[in-house]
């Protein structure tokens, strides 16, 4: 059967979604190059492993495919993907021989952002970056998911299955964690144009 | 509040915010949609949830059928309830399966039957195998 080429520049999301899950693999393709920074991004704050988390990303967008069929619209589309890339990499994580705490601190295995910053940005970049690989997994995805994604907690309950008290102790935690071990790595002046 | 630098938890909030939001997103790896789409040529389609082939308003049926039949088993309180499903089970059309597999017409179709399905799965494993499974109609 001749598929259907569908034009990339006028497909809406809820389009790509729903010939995607006709099996339309260009519509599906439009939808990996929409969500694949954020795929991968959460997947890398859980596993902190560049070829983990690529391979956690795939898995993720495999079994999207897979199931697209199950996506009734009742939530964001990218608040189910991130529950799949959720699952997909805490199970990944549980799976790993090697604790995480030895591939922390590694900063060679940390990929390159969109906009490689240099001087103040780039090292609150880095800090960042450092502060959050110091965190439990599992709280840098749900602070990851609130302050970069800006889901609401309710969105988080449904992407980690966890409650809505437990997901605010551990955003709360997390948030004064970040601010110490930041204020700690960050230089005054980079310190001062954060808090403004 | 985080007693943190004097910064309240809407501060904190705010300032993390920002922070997050200057940082940006990691990059996803080269070439990583190109990988996700060979991995997915190999797979199966996409799972649409098959619509059940008894539909729900015949489970709902059934279901009030059932409960029917409890409530009026049990709703004599001075009847013997054993008495009284004896009664209701003998009232039920005998179906004579005994009599029906000793003969050698239905036990040829439940062997055809068994012997299509198993060819069916056969080819669709073979189908899944060789990526062939087509999209579906649109």
């Amino acid at each position: 059967m001749q598929k259907r080429p569908i034009g990339v520049a006028h497909v809406n999301e809820t389009q790509a979604i729903a010939l995607a899950a006709t099996g339309d693999q260009a519509a599906f393709a439009w939808l990996i190059g929409q969500y694949r920074h954020m795929v991968h991004t959460a997947s890398y704050r859980i596993l902190r492993n560049q070829e983990e988390a690529e391979e956690a990303s795939q898995d993720t967008f495999v079994k999207a495919y897979q199931n697209l069929g199950s996506y009734q619209g009742g939530s964001k589309f990218s608040t189910w993907l991130f529950s799949i890339a959720y699952r997909t990499a805490i199970s990944q994580l549980r799976k790993r021989r090697t604790p995480t705490a030895a591939l922390e601190g590694l900063g060679s295995l940390e990929p390159t952002t969109h906009d490689p910053d240099t001087g103040e940005a780039g090292d609150r970049s880095a800090a960042l970056s450092k502060a959050l690989s110091q965190l439990p997994a599992e709280d840098a995805a749900i602070v990851n998911f609130f302050y970069m994604e800006e889901l609401s907690v309710e969105e988080i309950v449904t992407v980690t299955g966890l409650s809505a008290s437990n997901v605010k102790v551990k955003l709360h935690r997390s948030r004064k964690r970040l601010l110490e071990i930041l204020q700690h790595e960050l230089k005054e002046e980079a310190w001062t144009l954060i808090e403004d | 509040m985080d007693a943190h630098r004097g910064l309240n938890d809407q501060d904190a909030d705010k300032a993390l915010r920002d922070l997050f939001r200057s940082s940006g997103r990691l990059t996803a790896p080269e070439g990583l949609d190109a990988r996700v789409l060979q991995r997915i040529a190999l797979v199966n389609r996409p799972i649409t949830p098959a619509a059940g082939l008894i539909p729900t308003w015949v489970w709902i049926a059934l279901a009030g059928g059932f409960a029917a039949f409890v409530a009026y088993i049990y709703s004599g309180a001075t009847t013997d309830t054993v008495g009284r499903i004896e009664r209701v089970l003998s009232s039920l059309p005998r179906f004579p399966i005994g009599d029906l597999l000793s003969s050698p017409w239905v036990l040829l179709t439940a062997c055809s039957a068994v012997a299509f399905l198993a060819m069916d799965s056969l080819l669709e494993r073979t189908d899944r195998m060789h990526g062939l499974n087509k999209a579906r109609p649109l």
